[in-house]
């Protein structure tokens, strides 16, 4: 008795849903609020606290530029990022920036957009191909000039002799991939420097701790140097090291320029990281979306270089980015365009001198 | 009924079988509170919204909610039995494996081998649970990192794509203008009501959440409505592991991760007891469309994500909390 009864409640809220939606859908045409006050369809595939650092970049940019943005994050699920595309293609949003969940996936989404004339842009990570060459454009870091200038760095502080371990991303994932290629490349080119082991932890500081842990049974002291593709690992291998008093001793790098790291790289527990720049990396990618939809010029590739930080130069980024933070916000909208004109898309600051 | 139990307060007073009609309305009106709110959701959104109210909008939200209603679908027979899956949403990614490496060998053995490979988790899950006499919340939870492995051990950790023609069709086509996804949601829908309301087994699954001491004493055979239980709500993972991969371009062993709580959530908001024996398959179903509503619509109104997240934890507690007060006043 309740089944039936439940039941034709259920015909019924599902009858009013049919008569409210389609009461509604004459309303709602094109959202879009053409050249001049563009929507913009912004997905990330979660809110790391480089993306969290990144959306006020975008924030920024959007209000000097007149547009909307419309924020969506994916939580790491490719399927929430698949919806979210879906419904910037309904509401018809003049463009779109996608930071991808998962490389291999969003053809038929791209496809969708494109059938509809919306421009597809993608930042921070890349999509494998036939998707990317379906996109206007990708705004991201150079991984494996970041990769190459950690090695480097590394390589140079150890006089080009030593043993060191490799803490790699999510093995398949194109920062992996990308920033692996650069470490290993330029390793090559120190025959005193032998890699002892190389493993996966996540972008994770715990699974870091795990695995520097493990190694530091099986090498001890033998170890001289922790390369790692991101700072959160570096974090977490410091973490390790402290339990036998290694650290100073053991050298460590790491990629992002993190609050955390740039604290590290000032005292001196790490010798170096690489300050991927989040506001203006994903700003930029919102001035390059806005120029698309104006009919404007821009790049088809833009790959940032990360200026490298180390003890020297450790306090004027620090300001830049955190203490003083809204005096370069200020001027970050001025940086992009000016980035944007010169084609050296990694440029820090209105005050650098050209790279 | 309820006229009966005005003409006669004394009856409540003595404890009868009877309730004052007050309390009967009471009870309607939060039994069916769900109904009322989703219709609310709906209507607040369309007025605040212009996009919302769209039918492209509609058919967004009904696509994000098929797959989630087919693991919640399942998940309500295992939480009427008292027991639980938390191995859904791994079976999710493994079964978009399975399917995605099969896949060259023609689509319909794909499709076969990815729900079969749900089924087969089910089966081990269920016979553990009946025959082995694991809690199911330990069998499920060691399933749920099995699974996982397994998927990434076949995939070597990387998406399988390239997937052919035949296969994305499955979540990108439609029939009749409706995407075969709604398609697949409001048949299973209908084929499972159909099953909980005017079947033995149906009837049998409410009898063994609800006492089932009391079920094996009326001669249910309470073992095999349990391994049938959860054999239902792999091969329904395995289904929403190949419409998802179909959906994504890709076989990702991580696909499903974090699924299970969400049917969990949408089992629990639709007002089905966690301890068995009592709720509506159509509260599941309810319990889905208000996520997936709230999740689409909290979005297009630019709500942040962090914001969301509280929404629903809140809309989870308070229906445990109306489901808790309902329970009080059954027993």
């Amino acid at each position: 008795m309740t089944g039936r009864r439940t039941t034709s409640r259920l015909v019924a809220v599902l009858a009013a849903l049919a008569l409210t939606l389609t009461g509604c859908s004459r309303l709602s045409s094109h959202q879009g609020g053409g050249a001049a006050h563009p929507v913009i369809g912004f997905t990330v595939y979660n809110m790391t606290s480089y993306i969290t650092l990144g959306k006020a970049g975008v924030d920024r940019e959007a209000q000097a530029l007149g547009a909307q943005v419309l924020w969506r994050t994916a939580n790491n699920d490719v399927n929430n990022q698949v919806s979210q595309l879906q419904s910037f293609i309904n509401q018809g949003v003049d463009a779109i920036v996608i930071a991808p969940v998962n490389a291999a996936t969003l053809k038929p989404e791209i496809e969708q957009a494109r059938a509809k004339g919306i421009p597809v842009f993608i930042t921070n990570l890349t999509l494998d191909q036939p998707m990317s060459g379906m996109t206007q454009s990708y705004v991201g870091a150079d991984d494996v000039a970041a990769g190459e200038q950690e090695m480097r760095a590394m390589a140079q502080s150890l006089g080009g002799k030593g043993n060191i371990v490799l803490l790699q991303g999510p093995l398949g994932g194109s920062g992996e991939i990308d920033r692996t290629k650069g470490v290993l490349q330029e390793l090559a080119k120190y025959p005193g420097i032998h890699l002892l082991a190389q493993q996966t932890a996540d972008w994770d500081r715990n699974e870091a701790y795990n695995v520097m842990n493990n190694w530091l049974s099986a090498f001890g002291t033998k170890i001289d140097a922790v390369v790692s593709e991101n700072d959160d690992m570096a974090i977490g291998s410091l973490r390790s090291l402290a339990t036998r008093g290694l650290v100073g001793k053991t050298k460590v790098v790491g990629i992002d320029g993190l609050q955390d790291a740039l604290d590290r790289v000032r005292s001196g527990e790490m010798i170096a990281t690489n300050l991927q720049n989040a506001p203006l990396q994903l700003g930029m990618a919102v001035a390059v979306a806005v120029r698309g939809v104006r009919g404007q010029a821009y790049p088809k590739e833009a790959l940032m270089t990360m200026p490298l930080v180390t003890k020297s130069n450790v306090d004027v980024i620090y300001d830049r980015l955190y203490t003083h933070r809204d005096a370069y916000f200020q001027t970050l909208p001025q940086l992009i365009e000016s980035n944007l004109s010169s084609g050296d898309y990694g440029r820090q600051s209105l005050t650098d001198p050209a790279s | 009924m309820s006229s009966a139990a005005v003409q006669d307060p004394a009856a409540e007073v003595a404890d009868g079988p009877r309730e004052p009609w007050t309390r009967t309305a009471t009870r309607w009106v939060v039994e069916h509170a769900i109904f009322a709110m989703l219709l609310v959701f709906i209507v607040v959104f369309a007025i605040l919204s212009p996009v919302f109210g769209s039918l492209g909008n509609a058919e967004v939200i009904l696509l994000a909610a098929s797959t989630a209603a087919l693991l919640a679908l399942g998940q309500t027979f295992v939480i009427l039995t008292g027991g639980i899956d938390l191995s859904v949403g791994s079976v999710v990614g493994l079964s978009g494996v399975v399917s995605a490496l099969v896949v060259p060998h023609g689509v319909v053995l794909a499709v076969v081998c990815g729900v079969g490979s749900g089924l087969l988790v089910g089966l081990v899950n269920g016979t553990a649970v009946s025959a082995g006499r694991v809690p199911p919340f330990v069998v499920t939870l060691g399933m749920m990192t099995i699974a996982l492995g397994l998927a990434q051990v076949i995939s070597d950790g990387s998406p399988i794509s390239g997937l052919p023609d035949g296969f994305l069709a499955i979540a990108n086509n439609s029939w009749l203008g409706i995407p075969i996804p709604i398609i697949l949601m409001v048949v299973a829908f209908a084929v499972l009501w159909l099953v909980l309301g005017r079947t033995r087994f149906g009837m049998n699954v409410y009898a063994v959440g609800g006492n089932p001491l009391a079920a094996t004493i009326a001669g249910i055979k309470t073992r095999r409505v349990t391994t049938a239980v959860y054999c239902l709500s792999g091969a329904l993972a395995g289904i929403a592991g190949v419409v998802l991969a179909s959906r994504v371009t890709a076989g990702i062993a991580t696909t499903g991760t974090g699924y299970e709580l969400d049917s969990i959530a949408a089992v629990v908001i639709g007002g089905i007891s966690l301890v068995g024996g009592r709720g509506r398959i159509a509260g599941a179903m309810v319990g889905v469309l208000i996520i997936e509503t709230l999740n689409n619509g909290l979005d297009i109104l630019n709500v942040s994500s962090f914001y969301q997240d509280i929404i629903k934890g809140a809309l989870i507690i308070a229906a445990v909390f109306v489901d808790v007060r309902v329970a009080k006043r059954d027993s």
